[in-house]
C-alpha cells in the first residue's frame, strides 16, 4: 500500500545574503546519493524552466539557484492561496573530487538531476630521482 | 458611521495592545520548541493556489516529478478532486544515500469551489512539475454589469 503525501510548508532560506530581487527564497527538497562512479542529486524545483536555471561548482561548493515566473496575471485576484511561489537556493558542499567536464544535468517535470562523476584516482606514478 | 477594516486586527483600534504580549509569547514558544511549531498544517496534499478573473477560476499546484497520466482530475459543479500517486523510482541496490527529502506516496484531495463552473469546459495542463487547471465559470456565476436607471 502506499502511503499518502502531506502537505508540507515549503521551507524558506532563513538568512540568505542580501537578495537583489524581493521575494521569497525556498530551499528545494533534495535527495542525493553516491555510487561508485559518481555522486547524484535530485531536486523538486517546480515551475523552473531549463533557461532560468543556474547551476554553479566552485571550490567545492555546488549552488543550485532557479527563478520563477509568476503565473498570475495582471487582472486576476486571488481566491485561495495555499503555497508560495518564489526562487529556489542550495548549496551543497562536495567531499570528493569531482570531474567537472563531466557534470550532466537534466530538467524534467520540475525536477532535476544531476550527475557529478568522480574523478578517477591519479595513477601512481613512480619518479625517479638522478644524482646530480 | 465609521467604517472598520476587518482584517489585520491587530492594527485596528484596542487591538495593538495585546500585539506585544502576543509576540513575546510566539517568541518564547519558538526558542523553545523550534521554529514552526505552530505552523498550521493549512491544506491536503498538494497545496493548490486559486485565482480568479471575471470569466475563469485557474487552479495551480505543484506536483514535481510527476506527468498527465499519473493525476486524475474530477469536475463537478461546484468542486474539484485532484487524485494521483507520485512515484519515485528507485536508484538500485548500490546507492548509499547522504539525504532523502523527496518524498512519493498517493493524494486524493476535494477542493470546494465558491463559483459554479462549467465543467464541459474545464482544461488542465502540466509543464515543468506544475498543474494548471483553467475552469470556465458558469453563465450565472459570471459577473454582471448592473446599469442604475436614472428616474
Amino acid at each position: 500500500m502506499t502511503r499518502e503525501l502531506q502537505a508540507k510548508e515549503k521551507q524558506e532560506l532563513a538568512a540568505s545574503g542580501e537578495q537583489t530581487k524581493p521575494g521569497p527564497v525556498f530551499i528545494p527538497a533534495a535527495d542525493i546519493f553516491e555510487t561508485d562512479k559518481a555522486i547524484v542529486l535530485l531536486a523538486d524545483i517546480p515551475g523552473v524552466k531549463t533557461k532560468d536555471l543556474n547551476i554553479d561548482l566552485r571550490d567545492n561548493t555546488l549552488t543550485l539557484e532557479g527563478e520563477i515566473s509568476p503565473f498570475e496575471g495582471a487582472d486576476e485576484s486571488a481566491v485561495l492561496t495555499e503555497y508560495d511561489v518564489g526562487k529556489y537556493f542550495r548549496q551543497f558542499t562536495l567531499s570528493e573530487v569531482i570531474d567537472q567536464s563531466k557534470i550532466d544535468a537534466k530538467l524534467t517535470d520540475g525536477v532535476l538531476r544531476l550527475t557529478l562523476p568522480k574523478v578517477e584516482k591519479a595513477t601512481p606514478r613512480k619518479i625517479s630521482v638522478t644524482a646530480g | 458611521m465609521t467604517l472598520i477594516r476587518r482584517t489585520n486586527p491587530g492594527r485596528g483600534f484596542g487591538w495593538g495592545n495585546f500585539n506585544p504580549l502576543q509576540n513575546e509569547m510566539s517568541q518564547l514558544f519558538e526558542n523553545f520548541l523550534g521554529k514552526g511549531y505552530m505552523t498550521p498544517l493549512r491544506s491536503v496534499f498538494p497545496p493548490v493556489n486559486v485565482c480568479e478573473d471575471s470569466e475563469n477560476l485557474y487552479l495551480t499546484a505543484e506536483l514535481p516529478g510527476m506527468e498527465a497520466k499519473d493525476i486524475e482530475i474530477h469536475a463537478e459543479a461546484d468542486s474539484i478532486q485532484l487524485k494521483g500517486e507520485r512515484k519515485i523510482e528507485s536508484e538500485g541496490e548500490k546507492v548509499c544515500y547522504h539525504r532523502r527529502e523527496r518524498e512519493s506516496g498517493s493524494f486524493n484531495k476535494k477542493i470546494t469551489l465558491q463559483t459554479r463552473i462549467a465543467t464541459d469546459k474545464v482544461t488542465a495542463s502540466v509543464n515543468d512539475g506544475i498543474l494548471r487547471i483553467t475552469l470556465p465559470k458558469a453563465e450565472e456565476a459570471k459577473p454582471k454589469k448592473v446599469e442604475i436607471k436614472v428616474s
